[in-house]
């Protein structure tokens, strides 16, 4: 599949304040991909950048082969677009700006744009002042998906959104990704990733730490082990044991708790030697996973993004 | 400075507070000092044809000079416009932003807030008036003393203060039964208007009762700068009573309402069928307005424009019916006072073109370009609360949002001369005025090119500075360009100063007809701005709040 974005190398700085340093990606055209950072580590910047709405200082950003600032016009051509935080002439009601947005936008089909507010249950007879958090989301949501782009750039889409409308969301994304179309998308909500993306980036103070597929990404985790035994239990069994990170006494002296990376069979193995009665294993989400990344500069200070 | 809620809208203030306050300081004391006998006595013969902009006492001593000139209406009306921009967004600039929510978060109680925002917006206005006091006390100094005493002079700052505030609190109070600040300070700003005009129009029909209808009449049977005057201090507490039956009102609506929502505002809002809801798409899809940025932008403009070009509609036919009156007292004046008609234009004439062109003429130009900057100050404003970034998704490109919304300004500005014109060539009909034709052409529709400079060096700013910065660079330009032409007379500037005066471009047009060495000179520095906006704009980040 060819790329619908590529970035390499994109910097953008804010004066003395880094944005983002060296961001290199691809999206695949089809794929729906999850982009994952803490508050100011740079997500909000990089999408804004490839919506030409900032200008990188370094490298380059293509959407569709097009260059996002040289070609801006072109590219939203392409795509739909929903900012983290957007608002709006507060006096318009929310059918004035759908249909403002759509005449600017063009090719939007009204039947789908009706389909869409009836699918989020959005007031669009509401002036956009009276809207509330979530449903100024939904009508984010109404206009970045009405032209039925090819890629949707959605910058935390679900925030403010209820459970409902959370799951309505996914199921908007993976018609999308069934229809072929690309999704990028940023959130805080791990397990939103998880469910929805087909690969995830981590961003960390303005740098790309990883990308990968969601499922080699949890391959990659740590899992906690708590061993029961019938007898008072020592950590020394398990400190040569290969994998293990951590160990310690657990809630009694008949149980240990260990950190471990990787395969279990060493760990089964000694603790058969030493009389187990019992082992569970908690298996990770892809939030501890990302978690990890962050352990080691986690009190790093905030960064415009 | 974080301390309080009042502490906080004090430093909120400081700018415009120190801005007007000192820029007060400067012309009063500037204006006190150049009060001298020659300059008194030549304005007294101005007298009786600006009879509707005062009335005159002890006219040959500075002090009266200073009141008839500014203390009557000039400054009662500027220095009521920041009031009831502040009192405009005192409470309803918070929920605009979304910041009130946070603050009746906290343990404080709305009354308190309101009030403690109210007493930032009172220490305000009386630093203003301290300074206007050391502005006249220090140009009485340079004067060489003996006029005006530093208690007069504070009275009179507070005097002015006093009335700023009433204006500032009927903002309030409205704001409280809009749904946006900028609807309430465009109500207030025509009340103001309004309370101005009746306070003229007592004037010229000899006491009329209609003054007594306006809180500027009152503020006005107190001229502290006087001495002999003989005050009313009772008079003060009518437009002080006013200010806290507003403030009172206010605090029981603020109380009462929710927050975002007028206090008076229509349940249809909230009720409404699922039905009625989508058929609201429908009627979207006929809307002219959303068809375009150009056609959005004149739509959303539209209601703030409409009170600005009836007031000029207004002002326009109030004087024309004057004319007649004026037309005997202006031949008079001017037949015996040569030098007026040079200090006024040049040359004698005595037809009614003249008597409007120096009424009308003389603050209609000054109004049309206040509401290009007014509407052109929206772009900064947009792009700073990221009002546009939705706009910037779509494949309109920068240089087109620009330029269509540059267009919908000029538009405007254009529709304002036409208005001028057409109220100016009817009302003469009606009243079977004889003006020319031609210069009265040349006189409104050579305000469009100062009002192309002003919306031009909004958008050639607005890429690199913040909102702040433009209105602050904007407005101290025009500011400037119209102190440089008031002043023409008593200071004498080198050509190339004036000649960066937007309003001494003007000219007087109504007089010597179109000049269009200016007209085409100006309209060609409005399109330069453009361009250097147009160029600004394709490499700038579009930053957000």
């Amino acid at each position: 599949m060819p790329a619908i974005i590529q970035t390499h190398q994109l910097t953008k700085s804010y004066g003395r304040s880094r944005g983002i340093l060296d961001v290199t990606f691809d999206i695949q055209e089809g794929e729906v991909f999850g982009f994952l950072g803490p508050n100011g580590a740079g997500k909000t910047t990089t999408m804004r950048t490839l919506m030409g709405l900032l200008r990188g200082n370094l490298g380059s950003a293509t959407i569709g082969g097009l260059d996002c600032w040289t070609q801006s016009t072109e590219v939203k051509k392409l795509v739909g677009y929903l900012p983290g935080e957007f608002t709006f002439d507060p006096g318009l009601r929310g059918a004035q700006i759908i249909e403002y947005l759509g005449h600017l936008r063009g090719g939007v089909d009204q039947a789908y744009v009706r389909s869409l507010v009836e699918r989020l249950g959005l007031d669009p007879s509401k002036r956009f002042r009276a809207y509330s958090h979530g449903n100024k989301q939904k009508l984010g949501l109404v206009q970045a998906f009405m032209h039925q782009p090819r890629l949707l750039i959605l910058d935390e889409p679900t925030s403010g959104l209820d459970p409902l409308n959370q799951q309505e969301f996914y199921k908007m994304v993976a018609e999308i990704h069934a229809e072929g179309r690309t999704v990028f998308l940023s959130s805080h909500i791990l397990p939103e990733v998880e469910q929805t993306s087909d690969r995830v980036a981590i961003i960390r103070e303005g740098r790309l730490v990883t990308i990968d597929h969601v499922s080699a990404l949890k391959a990659i985790r740590q899992r906690d082990v708590e061993i029961a035994f019938a007898a008072p239990a020592s950590v020394d069994w398990f400190k040569q044991a290969a994998d293990v990170t951590r160990v310690a006494q657990g809630a009694d002296e008949r149980t240990l708790q260990l950190v471990v990376q990787g395969d279990l069979a060493e760990i089964i193995q000694v603790a058969g030697q030493h009389g187990a009665t019992n082992i569970a294993t908690h298996e990770p989400t892809l939030e501890e996973a990302f978690l990890r990344f962050y352990e080691p500069q986690q009190e790093s200070s905030a960064l415009a993004g | 400075m974080f301390r309080s809620i009042l502490s906080k809208s004090l430093r909120d203030y400081r700018v415009p507070m120190l801005a007007w306050g000192f820029g007060l300081l400067v012309f009063m004391a500037a204006e006190v000092a150049m009060a001298t006998p020659a300059v008194v006595t030549a304005y007294i013969s101005l007298v009786k044809i600006l009879s509707f902009w005062g009335d005159p006492y002890a006219m040959n001593t500075p002090e009266g000079y200073i009141t008839f000139r500014y203390m009557e209406t000039a400054w009662p009306i500027l220095l009521s416009i920041w009031p009831i921009l502040a009192g405009a967004r005192l409470v309803r600039g918070e929920e605009e932003r979304g910041t009130m929510d946070v603050l009746l978060a906290t343990s404080q109680t709305r009354t308190r807030l309101l009030l403690e925002k109210v007493g930032a917006l009172v220490i305000a206005l009386l630093v203003i008036a301290v300074l206007y006091a050391v502005g006249v006390v220090a140009g009485e100094a340079a004067l060489g003393g003996g006029h005006v005493d530093v208690v007069r002079a504070l009275l009179a700052g507070l005097n002015l203060s006093l009335l700023a505030f009433f204006f500032g609190m009927v903002a309030l109070l409205l704001s409280q039964l809009t749904t946006g600040r900028r609807a309430a300070a465009g109500w207030t700003s025509g009340l103001l208007i309004l309370f101005v005009f009746l306070n003229m129009a007592g004037r010229e029909l000899n006491g009329a009762w209609v003054q007594y209808l306006s809180p500027v009449y009152y503020y006005n049977l107190n001229r502290p700068l006087i001495a002999g005057f003989p005050d009313q201090p009772l008079a003060a507490l009518v437009p002080l009573g006013l200010a806290l039956l507003c403030l009172g009102g206010s605090v029981l609506l603020f109380a009462r309402r929710d927050i975002g929502r007028s206090a008076i505002e229509s349940q249809r809002e909230v009720a409404g069928s699922r039905q009625q809801a989508l058929s609201s798409l429908s009627r979207a899809e006929r809307e002219v307005s959303t068809r375009s940025v150009s056609l959005q932008t004149l739509f959303a403009d539209g209601w703030e424009s409409f009170w600005w070009l009836l007031g000029i509609v207004a002002f326009c036919a109030l004087w024309q019916f004057l004319t007649p009156g004026l037309q005997k007292f202006f031949n008079q004046v001017v037949q015996q006072t040569p030098w007026l008609a040079r200090y006024l234009f040049d040359t004698p004439t005595n037809t009614n073109t003249a008597v409007l062109g120096i009424i009308v003429f003389a603050f209609v130009p000054a109004l049309v370009v206040i509401l290009a900057l007014t509407l052109a100050l929206k772009w900064p404003s947009d792009l700073e609360n990221g009002r546009l970034e939705l706009i910037f998704s779509t494949p309109q490109s920068r240089p087109r949002v620009l330029l269509e919304r540059f267009g919908a300004n000029a538009l405007m500005v254009l529709l304002a001369s036409v208005v001028t014109w057409l109220t100016l060539t009817i009302g003469a009909q009606l009243a079977n005025l004889s003006i020319n034709q031609g210069r009265l052409l040349a006189a409104s529709f050579s305000m469009l090119p100062p009002a192309l400079v002003a919306i031009g060096l909004v958008y050639a700013v607005s890429g690199r500075l913040r909102y702040g910065a433009v209105l602050g660079i904007a407005t101290a330009y025009l500011v400037l360009s119209y102190l440089q032409e008031s002043l023409e007379g008593n200071i004498q500037f080198p050509g190339w100063v004036m000649s960066l005066s937007v309003f001494h471009l003007y000219g007087n047009p109504i007089f010597f007809g179109m000049d269009w060495t200016n007209f085409l000179g100006m309209t060609g520095v409005g399109i330069a701005l453009l361009v250097i906006g147009l160029v600004q704009f394709r490499y700038v980040d579009i930053e957000l709040g």
